[in-house]
């Protein structure tokens, strides 16, 4: 046993603890469950809505991009993402409100009035999910069994993850998620700032000499590249990402909860370092 | 719709990647290009949280 060990255990039990206990009081309908009965807040949707988008990505994702692509990875800031939902939420927002909606399947089938559209819409969803899941999880096992100085296996951890995740979802639906989110969110900010301003200090004794010793060791790795992942690709990448996604499932159901949401998400992209979702749970 | 104008604010983060691909200056330490990127990320939003002052609170009380 050493501390790591420790403060990761506490870490879960703290987590399941939030989720199970966000149950309380509230008798669990399917609305209740999936979307709140699209009555969050302003604030626990914006928190949900960083847990769903800031995954994994934040710690192995974008730096793993950045350490192999340099300067185009300044994509991850591009927010042409968060502009998207001011002409999409609204209008879904209300028509799934209007008609007791839940899903992403519900919505293209009722809005389309077709069955088979619905059953595609879920299908797709379905089989696209699955690639990503497995990815996050790929990512959370390296995540805690690197964290705990290798003493959890990765196997054991992702078990581990995945019952805690199952027990709270289930019990508590959407409110879990949102719950977990918080302790999710506070400790990766802390984590974020601490070594994003600790670690070059310590190393290079600021952020300008890292970025300068970068430079001089990998002449214009900092800068988007005329060929190959030039100025074209980034902003094409940009567009494909502000268009793709909202066609998440995830996202698309978070949108139900909130309708003023894209203030917030706009207020959050710039408390973390890459993209962000949205989000059907807040009052109007 | 006057909510295009939204949309303008995007237009100068991603196209003017030509003039602001470079290094120098450097800018709280950032490298140019880094510094604008994260910069627009920040005039995105106030830009948003504008937009949903003047015309989303109208719609809403409708």
């Amino acid at each position: 046993m050493n501390s790591s060990i420790i403060i990761i255990s506490l870490t879960l039990i703290f987590a399941i603890y939030l989720g199970v206990r966000a149950k309380k009081g509230r008798e669990m309908k399917l609305e209740q469950w999936a979307v709140a009965e699209r009555n969050f807040g302003s604030i626990i949707m914006f928190v949900l809505m960083a847990g769903e988008m800031f995954s994994t990505f934040v710690f192995l994702g974008a730096s793993g991009g950045a350490y192999r692509m340099g300067g185009p990875t300044i994509y991850v800031f591009c927010a042409l993402t968060y502009v998207i939902p001011f002409w999409i939420l609204p209008p879904i927002w209300r028509y799934a409100k209007e008609h007791n909606l839940i899903t992403q399947s519900d919505f293209f089938a009722k809005k389309y009035n077709s069955q088979g559209l619905g059953l595609l819409v879920a299908a797709i969803g379905v089989i696209s999910i699955i690639p990503y899941i497995v990815l996050q999880l790929k990512g959370f096992q390296i995540i805690v069994s690197e964290a705990s100085y290798g003493m959890i296996p990765p196997k054991i951890a992702v078990w581990i993850g995945l019952i805690a995740v199952t027990i709270f979802v289930y019990i508590s639906g959407i409110h879990g998620s949102a719950w977990t989110a918080v302790l999710k969110d506070i400790l990766m900010i802390t984590v974020i700032l601490f070594m994003g301003f600790y670690l070059p200090q310590h190393y290079y004794g600021g952020i300008k000499p890292m970025f300068e010793a970068l430079d001089k060791a990998k002449p214009g790795f900092l800068l988007i590249p005329d060929k190959g992942l030039s100025i074209s690709w980034y902003v094409s990448i940009c567009m494909t990402i502000a268009l793709g996604q909202y066609m998440w499932p995830h996202c698309f159901r978070t949108l139900h909860h909130s309708y003023k949401l894209h203030i917030f998400i706009a207020l959050g992209q710039y408390m973390w370092p890459h993209c962000f979702g949205a989000s059907l749970s807040s009052k109007k | 719709m006057k909510k295009w104008i939204a949309l303008l604010t995007i237009l100068p983060a991603i196209g003017s990647l030509t003039v602001v691909n470079r290094i120098e200056p450097y800018v709280f330490g950032l490298p140019f290009i880094v510094f604008w990127s994260t910069l627009w990320l920040i005039l995105t939003s106030v830009c948003l949280i504008a937009c949903n002052f003047i015309y989303d609170r109208k719609e809403q009380n409708k």
